[in-house]
């Protein structure tokens, strides 16, 4: 094996608009920027020197470009708003803490009177109900890119709310479906990707955003794919890596709950439809444990949404099944879940969602087939110029 | 041992032990547990600084210099004719040990050059 030395040349560049075009701020010196599944929006921290003549204030737009020369230079890595400010009397620094585009949508409180119904009378579609939310919280691409639309917002295409949307005798409780009065808009957003399930359960509906500020809405499964978007190798462009197998909240077996709707209680009693799915594999869990009837030990895991309004897929009606996100969860559940976490100078466009593979002998990762799922990255470019990916990833095992 | 001036005070530059660093951002990380790959990130130059002793020939010259580090006066160039061109620096720090006379005295400073 022969040493290489890699000589590049870093570069950070913001630009803020000021509400006529962009303006290049040279005041700023350093930015990090974070962005994953674990966190609600994307989020960025841009470091500066006092003064400027860039005019920065609350809900600027921010576009923050770093990277490598070679490599792929200055790439938009953040697109987003300025939300807030925070300036250092001496000595004089400022930073810009920036979230995404997304964020809008959690800051913006629906504002109706009485709240919003949002799957009206016959029901309506996920996406459709997604994007109706972000319209009215006045989400965008960007300041350049445009409104978002379906052609990045997907979902499972069911009539949701077309069976139960709430007791219509009862005036005072809103419907599962409701965009309630003073809500924030992502907290609607986040109950619906909840369980937009299809029913293949091949994965979840989840409102996101990319590094330019795009905002999707696709179907993801903690599964890496067969084949991976970047390899890296211990030795060669890896600074340091640690992996964590953890068992704590693995389950296999997964209960959910859905919707009470008329029909389904009797009188002194609230029932809701429901399904179980479960499997009988589960090399994680301790031994000695209470065997079922079946002679199998379970430990279990339960969700439960009103906005669930059947129980087996095979059941009437176009909308989300107990069943469907039951054996979504039971796969996300039944695991134990592997967390590699590594840091890379490498310049490529990474992003939440894809395959990436490690070599690393020490860690014990040396089979050319296990790909980790990229679940967080952060982006940093510090004081002195230096350029450093970090990623968290995950596969289940 | 050239003469020099900045804010209008005159003053000898003592060539010995004068330093000038001329530094850039860059990092050097080596890849741990392989063939000793490195990436060297330039992050882009830096200001030069200088660290010389001056010899001012009063008191009164003193208390001029000493009031200007930390104040937008710090500003002006600093003429020394063997070195060519003046160049706009600023003067970052003035220090001296006590002594009893007020007449010529030693002082130790620190400027950046900023063109």
């Amino acid at each position: 094996m022969t040493a290489t030395t890699t000589v590049r040349t870093t570069v950070l560049e913001v630009y803020v608009h000021d509400g006529v075009a962009w303006q290049y701020d040279a005041a700023s010196y350093a930015a990090s920027c974070s962005f994953g599944f674990d966190q609600r929006v994307a989020e960025a921290t841009v470091r500066r020197t006092g003064g400027g003549v860039v005019n920065v204030n609350y809900w600027s737009p921010i576009e923050i470009r770093m990277g490598c020369t070679p490599g792929l230079g200055a790439a938009i890595r953040f697109n987003g708003y300025v939300v807030p400010v925070d300036n250092t009397l001496f000595p004089i620094e400022g930073v810009l803490v920036c979230k995404g585009n997304l964020y809008r949508a959690q800051w913006v409180r629906n504002q109706e009177e009485g709240g919003t119904d949002l799957a009206g009378a016959t029901g309506t579609p996920d996406q459709t109900q997604v994007l109706n939310v972000l319209t009215k919280c006045g989400v965008t691409n960007g300041q350049d890119g445009g409104a978002v639309t379906t052609a990045t917002v997907g979902g499972t295409g069911k009539a949701l709310g077309s069976i139960y949307n709430g007791d219509p005798d009862d005036v005072f409780t809103p419907g599962p479906y409701w965009w309630a009065e003073g809500e924030p808009g992502l907290s609607v957003i986040e109950r619906l990707d909840e369980v937009s399930v299809p029913d293949d359960a091949s994965g979840r509906y989840r409102t996101f955003e990319s590094l330019g500020g795009t905002i999707y809405r696709t179907k993801l499964a903690t599964t890496p794919a067969g084949t991976a978007d970047f390899t890296f190798t211990e030795g060669v462009d890896v600074l340091e890596a640690r992996i964590t197998r953890d068992p704590a909240g693995a389950a296999n077996k997964v209960t959910v709950d859905g919707a009470s709707p008329p029909g389904v209680s009797l009188p002194g009693h609230i029932a809701v439809l429901t399904y179980t799915a479960s499997s009988t594999s589960a090399p994680y869990l301790p031994p000695g444990l209470p065997l079922a009837p079946d002679g199998h030990a379970y430990v279990g895991a339960s969700f439960s949404s009103p906005l669930i309004e059947k129980a087996l897929i095979a059941d009437s009606g176009s909308v989300v099944a107990c069943q469907a996100v039951a054996t979504f969860l039971l796969a996300e559940y039944n695991c134990v879940l592997d967390t590699l976490e590594f840091s890379t100078p490498r310049d490529d466009l990474l992003g939440p969602g894809q395959t990436v593979h490690l070599h690393s002998p020490r860690l014990g990762i040396t089979s050319p087939t296990q790909h980790y799922w990229l679940q967080r990255l952060e982006i940093t470019m510090d004081e002195s110029g230096v350029f450093t990916q970090r990623l968290t990833c995950i596969r289940k095992s | 041992m050239p003469r020099a001036t900045f804010g209008g005070v005159t003053f000898d530059l003592l060539l010995s032990g004068l330093e000038d660093r001329h530094e850039g951002n860059t990092s050097v990380r080596e890849i741990p547990g392989g063939a000793g790959n490195h990436y060297v990130d330039l992050g882009g130059h830096l200001l030069q600084r200088r660290s010389v002793q001056i010899k001012v020939d009063t008191e009164a010259d003193y208390r001029t210099l000493a009031a200007l580090p930390g104040t937008s006066g710090a500003a002006g160039s600093l003429t020394s004719p063997a070195e060519g061109a003046p160049r706009s620096v600023v003067l970052l720090s003035v220090s001296r040990t006590w002594r009893k006379s007020t007449g010529p005295q030693l002082c130790r400073t620190e400027w950046v050059y900023t063109s």
